[in-house]
């Protein structure tokens, strides 16, 4: 169980995922630039479900087009081809993959921790996620070499019958 | 030898692609499926020496994959490199006989220590 958990230590954990894989998958240096609610811009970028069992989490890493596009281009090992660039698709598909692998880091962490967290699919959104009432949203600016981004969490406890109403 | 490398992720089997290159695995043979249906029909066709495979993936997952396999007396080396790893999944990999489940992500070292007994 972890309801006890705040959404700033979800956000502690989602950001120690994140430098792992910015450090291995990514091969580069990470850090985080700042703290603070999320605002209701538009962004481009992945999300990705999370649940335990008693809390609905949704966590995305988000930026501009050409934040992920550069993203993608690190992932896929394709810095030093400035001719070559990869397609949307591609893009969606590498950046869903980073989030893939940040949830896994974040499942590999809480499961550790006595308790059980299942992982979603990971989606791509052009657009702003918008909180309901009964979610809460933090965010923090993380920087992968010197390419800026945004990870972004929300989160909702679950009811007793395990649904969100 | 022949290695199937099998994802819904384009851009994970590059990456895996890239990391056998990285370790020295360059002299094998490789092939792609997009997910566990693909997958197995491949490997009914083309007899891969080693399968690596994602868990989590439309059609067929990895694990209903390797358990078909065995069920069919398939006899193919299977490991998982997969972003998920429970106890519970680390448990019904090793039950189906597969040989490693590697989690991603996973640094060029790690990847290289464990493919290693596999395909030298």
């Amino acid at each position: 169980m972890n309801g006890d958990f705040s959404l700033e230590q979800w956000l502690d954990v989602a950001l120690e995922a994140t430098g792992e894989v910015a450090t291995t998958a990514l091969g580069g240096e990470f850090r985080v630039t700042h703290l603070e609610p999320p605002d209701p811009s538009i962004r481009t970028g992945a999300y990705i479900p999370l649940r335990s069992a008693d809390q609905s989490l949704l966590v995305g890493l988000l930026g501009t087009e050409s934040t992920c596009r550069k993203l993608a281009r690190t992932l896929l090992g394709m810095e030093d081809e400035p001719e070559g660039d990869p397609s949307d698709p591609d893009v969606a598909d590498a950046v869903g993959e980073i989030v893939n692998m940040l949830a896994g880091g974040i499942q590999r962490r809480m499961n550790g921790n006595d308790s059980r967290v299942e992982l979603g699919l990971p989606i791509f959104v052009r657009g702003a996620i918008l909180p309901t009432r009964r979610m809460e949203a933090t965010m923090a600016g993380v920087v992968f070499d010197d390419v800026e981004a945004e990870l972004l969490m929300f989160r909702e406890p679950l009811t007793a019958r395990g649904d969100h109403r | 030898m022949k290695i199937l490398v099998v994802d819904d992720s384009k851009a994970m089997r590059m990456i895996v692609r890239r990391a056998l290159r990285q370790a020295g695995f360059d002299g094998h043979s490789v092939e792609e499926a997009s997910d566990g249906k693909e997958a197995l029909a491949a490997i009914q066709r083309s007899r891969p020496d080693v399968v690596l495979t994602d868990w989590n993936m439309p059609e067929m997952t990895g694990i209903e994959m390797l358990e078909a396999l065995r069920e069919q007396n398939i006899d193919v080396r299977v490991g998982f490199v997969t972003s998920q790893s429970t106890p519970e999944m680390v448990q019904r990999a090793r039950d189906a006989g597969a040989l490693f489940l590697l989690a991603k992500p996973f640094t060029p070292d790690r990847f290289k220590a464990v493919l290693e007994p596999v395909l030298q």
